[in-house]
């Protein structure tokens, strides 16, 4: 596993935490440094920056889409708090193990909302805000999935796609992570993705 | 991750370049950034966060996209986009800094202890080699006849109506700006997977 040696920037940490139906702990990978923001991300910074004119970027889809458009209302844009049941956005978590590359537009191999092969059932996405932790300051993006499928399935990729829905909507992914290490989420058992953005001076 | 550097280079009257510091890892986002970030991602409501001038004013406001987070003012605004200081008090980087600790304004006249500030400049997000770089940059003149030393630089964003808030703050190496030369700053965001 790649280890992060720098401090500045903006660093961004993942934690996977797998739990029984009853809620014990199965395994806590622990916060681990995450790589992968992907272009979209500083796309979107740039175009907020300038705060003039639309821009569209790749999408999930494949498509340029819009991703900022600087007439409409804010709350339509870059939005990540997906409801429950939602997988088109928010944290999402897949079963691709390619490497990741800075123009990736989406994961490798999604899984999507439900209980058949392929599905994965998604909880909303839940956010603590930025405060300051010790040295830090960090701002959490998580969501619990639960596997409904009758089977065990094998979560090797995650991310978090962004919402744009004056028009559309359009998903952007921002973030996509392959994992250190597969992750096995039997039957009726939960996953919990953290991704933890981290300043500090 | 999202590495961030800043590079400061100076320039003579000829434009002769007589300093360049490379790119240097900058430390410093100071909490007004994610305290945005994490405003856009949740979409629920206005939002405040401390500004430069110590009250907290809204940094993400719902009604239009193009009122948050602009970084790029024009010719002779110094109350937002790359800002430079002489850190006259010596204030060490914190998570929670809001302001330069002593920002050198701007002057188009050459008036004692201030800098002639420039339009911020950027260029979009690009592939760079293995990386994904966004860069932001502002040059400052000194026309007042005698040196200026820059110690603290950052960058100010702005949301209408409007309201300041850092976002960026660095201590650096005295940079001693001689009458009649240019520093310019450049921040650098990359992102490589």
């Amino acid at each position: 596993m790649m280890k992060d040696k720098k401090t500045h920037g903006i660093q961004l940490l993942l934690r996977c935490v797998v739990r029984d139906p009853d809620g014990k702990v199965i395994s806590d990978s622990g916060r681990k440094p995450a790589k992968s923001f992907v272009i979209q991300f500083l796309e979107f910074i740039y175009a907020m920056f300038r705060g003039t004119g639309d821009v569209s970027v790749t999408a999930t889809d494949g498509t340029e889409d819009l991703i900022y458009d600087f007439q409409r209302t804010a709350t339509t844009q870059f939005r990540v708090d997906a409801p429950i049941n939602d997988s088109n956005y928010g944290v999402v978590v897949g079963t691709g193990d390619t490497a990741e590359d800075n123009t990736d537009n989406k994961l490798e191999t999604q899984l999507t909302e439900g209980e058949s092969a392929g599905n994965i059932t998604h909880a909303s996405v839940v956010m603590v805000f930025a405060t300051v932790v010790g040295a830090n300051v960090d701002l959490e993006v998580k969501r619990a999935f639960t596997n409904g499928t009758g089977s065990t399935i094998t979560v090797k990729e995650a991310g978090i796609y962004t919402r744009y829905s004056h028009t559309g909507p359009y998903y952007h992914c921002i973030i996509r992570d392959v994992l250190p290490a597969p992750i096995e989420v039997p039957d009726k058992c939960s996953l919990a993705v953290i991704y933890t953005i981290r300043t500090t001076v | 991750m999202i590495e961030t550097y800043y590079r400061i280079l100076k320039h003579d009257p000829d434009g002769k370049l007589v300093k360049d510091s490379g790119l240097i890892p900058s430390r410093s986002y100071v909490i007004q950034f994610l305290e945005l970030l994490g405003a856009i991602f949740d979409g629920s409501g206005n939002v405040n966060a401390t500004a430069t001038d110590g009250t907290e004013d809204i940094i993400y406001d719902t009604t239009f996209m193009y009122k948050n987070g602009t970084v790029n003012p024009i010719a002779g605004d110094d109350d937002w986009g790359i800002v430079v200081g002489t850190n006259a008090g010596t204030t060490a980087e914190d998570n929670e800094n809001y302001a330069l600790d002593t920002k050198i304004l701007h002057s188009g006249v050459g008036e004692a202890n201030k800098l002639n500030y420039q339009a911020v400049t950027m260029i979009a997000a690009r592939e760079v080699g293995l990386n994904v770089d966004l860069d932001v940059a502002r040059t400052f003149l000194n026309e007042t006849g005698s040196p200026i030393t820059v110690k603290e630089i950052g960058l100010i964003s702005r949301c209408e109506p409007p309201n300041y808030h850092l976002i960026l703050r660095d201590v650096v190496t005295d940079e001693e700006v001689l009458d009649a030369e240019t520093l310019t700053v450049v921040y650098t965001l990359r992102t490589t997977v």
